[in-house]
């Protein structure tokens, strides 16, 4: 068993982090490791921390529409399980504390703690700033009849994104793989903070 | 009533296992005394269990137990013994099972605990609870 471990929702998640730790050239002590969604990462959290060998656990969630009741739902379960109390509210740069069991235990919200929103909202800061695909696909997304669209208005963001990755250079391609390819740019102040919290919970 | 358990258990061994006859099957006072509210320890329960029977071996444990009224204490490294325990002790609605690791810790020994509940995640999702 890994001893140290970052859970994340699903395999989107894990490529756009495992592509962001390769561009920052971060030391991969630890696994990233995708759960399949919301419910399941924090229905099983309480057992994961009972998992052994473990020394340090850090997730990354998505805030949503409701970023305070998203922190009462972690704060809840770690209270319930007999693992302690979280702060009220998120920290800015990314949420680490020490368990009652002494494992180390780390929170970052997406996209940055503060706002409601998802991964996707974090990767649409990487697109770089002299991009010009990004209002052709906002004027075509506000193009389509409000009564036309296939899916809810909470998940723009996400059309957003990858309507915008189907028109670069070789389309289509995903979120962590366009990192890679560099048509997203991890030279960002969001990604710094990201990664300075990576470093403080799972790796030094 | 413990001498029906043993019996039984032992030939339930020999339906789950080929190397059954290789392994010291019980305790022995458990021949000489009344069982009913008594326990059953059973080091390493996986020996001689073929891999793939583990479930249908505990669902037999979980039964034997509940009839006799005798609470069982296995330990065990394996694995599959854990997914078989798991899905035995779901099913078994007359019984309650639990997982329990002991883990050094400093100059501690600790034990970990993990109910039926847990022990499904553990199974589905494959936490390393040994």
């Amino acid at each position: 068993m890994p001893a140290r471990i970052l859970l994340v929702e699903g395999s989107d998640d894990q490529h756009v982090i495992w592509a962001l730790l390769g561009s920052r050239k971060v030391s991969q002590v630890f696994d990233v490791q995708p759960v399949g969604g919301i419910d399941k990462l924090l229905e099983s959290l309480p057992v994961r921390l009972k998992a052994s060998g473990l020394e340090r656990l850090a997730v990354v969630l998505d805030a949503d529409t409701n970023l305070d009741s998203r922190w009462q739902s972690i704060s809840d379960i770690l209270r319930n399980s007999g693992n302690g109390q979280l702060p009220k509210a998120p920290e800015k740069n990314g949420t680490l504390l020490t368990l009652a069991t002494g494992i180390q235990f780390g929170i970052w919200l997406m996209p940055d703690n503060e706002l409601p929103g998802m991964l996707e909202n974090f990767v649409a800061r990487l697109v770089p700033k002299s991009d010009t695909m990004m209002a052709h696909v906002d004027r075509f997304l506000s193009g389509i009849p409000e009564d036309a669209r296939k899916f809810p208005a909470v998940q723009l963001p996400k059309a957003s994104i990858h309507a915008w990755l189907a028109v670069q250079e070789a389309p289509g391609k995903p979120m962590g793989q366009a990192i890679t390819a560099t048509y997203l740019t991890a030279d960002h102040d969001s990604v710094d903070l990201f990664i300075q919290w990576i470093d403080r919970a799972l790796v030094k | 009533m413990a001498r029906m358990f043993h019996v039984a258990l032992a030939l339930e061994f020999a339906r789950f296992g080929r190397r059954v006859e290789q392994r010291t099957l019980f305790p022995t006072e458990l021949e000489s005394e009344p069982s009913a509210g008594r326990a059953l320890l059973i080091d390493e329960v996986e020996n001689g269990i073929h891999y793939t029977v583990h479930a249908e071996f505990w669902k037999f444990v979980f039964r034997l137990a509940s009839l006799h009224g005798i609470q069982v204490f296995a330990t065990s490294h394996s694995w599959d013994c854990v997914q078989g325990f798991q899905i035995a002790a779901t099913e078994a609605s007359e019984c309650e099972g639990m997982l329990i690791r002991i883990e050094k810790k400093d100059t501690s020994t600790n034990a970990v605990t993990f109910t039926e509940k847990e022990l499904q995640i553990v199974s589905r999702d494959e936490i390393e609870v040994r």
